[in-house]
């Protein structure tokens, strides 16, 4: 393979920007797939990325592009827009030497255009503008030109303007592909260093590893060592998925693939470790990156349906292809036993719980997610508490540490006002204000992360038209007045519905979990009384009335299964409750957590 | 002429080991559907409609083919035959004599043989018919005694047709009266209520149910429930009507044997014990069920898709929704009809129906509700607290989850 032929590029942009769509019709042009295997997002294999239309892991694949009588091997990584998956971005272009930013251009530039645009500059990648959607009536091209021109200073006239969705504009990205990229550079006679940058489990093959080759080659037969963790092992099958799987024998400098070596155990490799030949190791290993940050925290207690064994099964399973998942054995005394899990994010959280439901058939009451707070103990310790109902004894606490985000809003000027508004409710601390264009800016705060991971996006939404969009980044622990609420359902004290908030909102709080609790608990054969405490003091009570009247009255003559049926059907929704004491408590119960203030 | 029912205790809320074997052998015990009423009711949903002219006699005719072609599911001579609805009394005279001549035959001479009617269809010739027909006991669909309830039900008699009719059937030799009432019609006050329970106890008879009104979809009554042009009455006065027609009902010398039944000494209808000791029957007509040898079936309710069936030539079997039940399906269901009846069910016949006693086979529902409360256990039996009637949904419902595999 002539290292100069080969070009190594990610496609960047906001979330639905036209990422997926633009992979496929280069797929396409290139001729790897046909017009009948066409379909939309071909990438996005997974069920819930089609049902969700989003992308959620990145895909590698590799074009054979044709052009003057040469052939250029491109490889493309697809990723996802969504924030929660912004660590996908950032080790995609780790293999890469350039990128598609894309812009759909009914949109403007958008929070992870930003986002990711910076992260390409960072990483020092040649980075190809691509306007999309120009055939959209609302398309706006030159002002989103002059948008990108703005952010990354790049002539606004040298923009690609592209249609994914009639196809304008492919052959000049696959010109511009060739000629604005650089072919990889690294060292074919050096010794052989590649990183990996992805891996999924297949469960006959064991654990696939995607690498780029920096210098060197790698081939099958060879004896492959994985510098992090010291583990060797011998390559068996290697290839490319063009889109479809083709192995081959060899990767030489430069070039990126998927290589099997009978490796069982995803814990045995490290997404950013780097591989080298056992027999003549590289002395340096590749930088590699800083493992993903859960961001956000929630139990998974099991259903009535499901076991604990079963539970850990599945969660193992996910974590296979999920590698910024974690999770970890707890005991409640109100619920059980059951699972304390990490994630990037609130839609990464949704969608574990919904994998597990579908393809592990696990049915999961899940606690309202919290972020990871820092405990500074009065014996100097420091402690991580990721749940309230683990925080110590208060005579324990010398502070509580909340974590704070960077938050970059970008909302049209008029709205700045709402805005600002917004972000005092939530104890933001307001940093700057740069111009994206005379009509948008993009604002940037300090926010305690808990008062973003919820609502938040919604409120924004809805205070700016629907225009406003968002990135954050975590900066870390700082000290606050936190103090840990309490909720007591039929005289229980509930771990799983504690939460630990800023005691200038606590009470207000208080009484908003307690009347949603009222509302998500279903009425009991007797009467159960909710309260909200903060230590010894109640701040807020409620008592769920006894249902007086629950009876079939009516006569069914013989249609037994039709009364059998009937009762079956209430129960049916009661697949995601947890029994505590004698009160049932049902999944949407556990969220009323997150109820902000009463309005 | 009592009736035994054979099962050892004439209470027991499930049969007694013995009659396991009955399970898989034929029934003896029969339902009849009869698919017509001279006018639909505000409320109901039950499979009925107006007849045309020459319907009633093709439904006889196809009737009897049914009965032919299911003669093996049952035992004969019967302990119990119902004949239900609809409105049997509705049936034209020639088609109700010849009905009851086909049925008679199979009845045990001291079985018991119910019909349902409306007092407005009872004159003295029906009456006669009914009682040279063999009929034992007839079910008067009262519902109330207020002309104003009568007419937001949408029933077609008047107040005084119910004591005419039960005149009209003791003259003619019919004894075993059952009348039935609603209560919690949108309106009704708890005075109007206890004036009905008065009416109905000032005839005498033998039993009385009182379901409470419930609004089902695809009525007038259920479509004006969600429109807002009527309402539901507060859970806490249906409550206190529930309260007061056992109080007033005992205090009048009936029993209180399942929730919604009161009978004399000795007068519970035994047709509906078998549904509640949850033991085999068959039934025949347009959507009757079926429960024999351990298997379920409902007939199809479409009236039309029965009676073309059983008119082929050959007459073929109508179109059913079967279900066989496994182990835990069954004493779920055994338990959800037992505990129906205010003796409850006897946990030893349980067992060996079973081989598991119910606290076995649903140990964290049976646990729970005997820890709230709401089931208590006494003399070997298992049955719902007397405060848990009125909301003994809950407590089937909470048993019934738990039958699903862990
Ligand atoms: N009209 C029009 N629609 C487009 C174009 N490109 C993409 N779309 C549509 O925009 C939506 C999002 O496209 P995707 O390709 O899934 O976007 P993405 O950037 O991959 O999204 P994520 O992976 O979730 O970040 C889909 O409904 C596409 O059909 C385009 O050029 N014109
Ligand atoms: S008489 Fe009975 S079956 Fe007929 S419509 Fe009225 S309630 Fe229904
Ligand atoms: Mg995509």
């Amino acid at each position: 393979m002539d290292q100069s032929r080969i070009r190594n590029f990610s496609i960047i942009a906001h979330i639905d920007h036209g990422k997926s769509t633009l992979a496929d019709r280069m797929l396409l042009r290139a001729g790897a797939i046909t017009q009948r295997e066409f379909r939309e997002q071909l990438l996005d294999d997974m069920d819930l990325e089609r049902e969700r239309g989003i992308t959620i892991k990145a895909s590698a694949v590799t074009i054979h592009y044709e052009r003057d009588g040469k052939t250029y091997v491109l490889n493309m990584i697809d990723t996802p827009g969504h924030v929660d998956f912004h660590y996908e971005v950032s080790r995609s272009l780790a293999a890469c030497e350039g990128c598609l930013l894309v812009v759909d251009c009914a949109q403007g530039v958008e929070a992870q255009t930003v986002a990711n645009a910076h992260l390409a500059s960072r990483s020092e990648l040649a980075i190809v503008p691509v306007v999309n959607k120009v055939d959209l009536p609302a398309a706006r091209p030159e002002d989103t030109a002059m948008e990108i021109e703005h952010l990354i200073a790049h002539p606004a006239e040298d923009c690609l303007f592209t249609s994914a969705k009639t196809g304008q504009g492919t052959d000049e990205m696959l010109n511009a592909i060739v000629d604005q990229l650089p072919a990889p550079a690294g060292n074919p006679e050096g010794k052989t260093r590649a990183l990996i940058f992805d891996s999924t489990y297949d469960d006959y093959r064991g654990v696939i590893v995607f690498v780029r080759v920096l210098d060197g080659r790698l081939k099958v037969g060879d004896e492959v060592r994985m510098v992090g963790t010291g583990e060797t092992h011998e390559i068996s099958e290697m290839g490319k998925f063009t889109p479809k799987r083709t192995l081959c024998k060899e990767f030489g400098t430069g070039e990126v693939g998927f290589i099997s070596a009978n490796i069982r155990s995803i814990a045995s490799v490290h997404v950013g470790d780097t591989l080298t030949l056992d027999a003549d190791p590289a002395d340096e290993p590749l930088p590699g990156y800083r493992p993903p940050q859960q961001m956000v925290f929630c139990d998974f207690f099991c259903g009535p349906q499901t076991q604990f064994p079963d539970l850990r099964e599945a969660l193992e399973k996910l974590q296979l292809n999920d590698a910024a998942l974690t999770f970890q054995p707890i005991s409640s005394d109100a619920l059980g036993f059951g699972f304390r899990c990490g994630f990037l994010g609130m839609l990464h959280m949704e969608i574990v719980q919904e994998r597990l439901e579908r393809e592990h058939d696990a049915d999961v009451v899940q606690t309202a997610p919290t972020v990871g707070y820092e405990v500074l103990k009065t014996d100097g310790s420091v402690v991580e508490v990721d749940s309230a109902g683990e925080l110590p004894p208060t005579d324990q606490i010398e502070e509580i540490r909340e974590p704070f985000v960077r938050v970059d809003l970008i909302v049209p000027a008029d709205a700045i006002g709402a805005v600002m508004q917004i972000a005092e409710e939530r104890r933001a601390e307001y940093q700057k204000t740069e111009y994206l264009s005379s009509d948008r800016v993009i604002l940037s705060y300090e926010f305690p992360l808990a008062e973003i991971i919820y609502d938040f996006y919604d409120k924004l939404k809805s205070g700016t038209r629907g225009y406003g969009t968002m990135d954050y980044e975590m900066i870390g622990c700082r000290a606050n007045d936190l103090v840990k609420l309490d909720i007591l359902v039929n005289e229980n004290r509930i771990d799983a519905l504690s939460l630990i908030c800023h005691r200038s909102k606590a009470d207000p709080r208080g009484r908003a979990v307690i009347q949603k609790l009222r509302k998500e608990i279903p009425r009991h054969q007797f009467e159960v009384p909710l309260q909200a405490a903060i230590g010894s003091r109640i701040i807020a009570r409620e008592t769920i009335r006894a249902i007086r009247k629950n009876v079939t009255a009516k006569c069914y003559g013989g249609d037994v299964t039709r009364k059998r049926k009937l009762l079956e059907k209430q129960k049916a929704g009661k697949r995601r409750m947890k029994m505590v004491g004698n009160v049932e408590i049902p999944q949407k119960a556990f969220m009323a957590v997150l109820e902000g203030e009463e309005d | 002429m009592m009736t035994e029912f054979p099962c050892k205790e004439n209470r027991d809320g499930v049969c007694a080991p013995a009659s396991r074997a009955e399970a898989a052998a034929p029934a003896p015990s029969l339902y009849v559907h009869v698919p017509f009423c001279a006018r639909k009711c505000a409320y109901c949903d039950f499979a009925s409609h107006v007849p045309v002219p020459g319907e009633a006699a093709a439904w006889r005719c196809a009737l009897q083919q049914e009965l032919e072609l299911r003669r093996a599911e049952l035992a004969v001579p019967l302990r119990t035959c119902y004949v239900g609805g609809g409105t049997p009394s509705v049936l034209p005279i020639a088609e109700l004599r010849g009905l009851l001549e086909m049925l008679r035959p199979l009845v045990a001479d001291d079985g018991e043989f119910s019909l349902e009617a409306n007092p407005a269809t009872i004159d003295e010739p029906t009456a006669d018919t009914l009682a040279a027909g063999g009929v034992t006991r007839v079910t008067l669909g009262a519902q109330s005694f207020q002309p104003g309830e009568l007419q937001v039900l949408g029933r077609l008699h008047a107040a005084d047709d119910v004591s005419r009719a039960a005149v009209l059937l003791r003259r003619a030799g019919v004894a075993n009266l059952a009348v039935d009432l609603i209560y919690a019609i949108p309106g009704q006050t708890p005075a109007a209520w206890q004036d009905s329970l008065a009416a109905a106890i000032d005839l005498q008879p033998q039993h009385v149910s009182c379901y409470a009104l419930s609004f089902e979809e695809n009525t007038p009554l259920g479509t004006d429930l969600r429109s807002g042009r009527v309402s539901e009455l507060a859970e806490d006065l249906q409550r206190s009507m529930y309260d007061v027609a056992v109080e007033m009902l005992t205090a009048a010398g009936y029993e209180h044997y399942e929730l919604s039944n009161f009978a004399r000494p000795g007068r519970p209808c035994i047709h509906n014990l078998v549904y509640w000791r949850n033991a085999a029957y068959l039934g025949i007509g347009p959507a009757a069920c079926s429960y024999v040898a351990g298997e379920r079936r409902s007939t199809t309710p479409d009236f039309r898709d029965w009676l073309s069936a059983l008119a082929g030539d050959p007459p073929t079997r109508p179109s059913a929704e079967t279900e066989t039940l496994d182990a835990r399906t069954a004493m779920a269901e055994t338990l959800m009809l037992a505990l129906r009846l205010t003796a409850g069910v006897d946990e030893a016949a349980f067992k060996g129906r079973y081989g598991l006693s119910p606290a076995e086979a649903f140990p964290e529902s049976v646990a729970r509700q005997l820890q709230i409360g709401t089931l208590e256990q006494q003399g070997g039996r298992l049955r719902l607290a007397r405060e848990a009637y009125f909301t003994s949904d809950a407590v089937l419902r909470d048993i019934i989850a738990e039958t699903s595999p862990r």
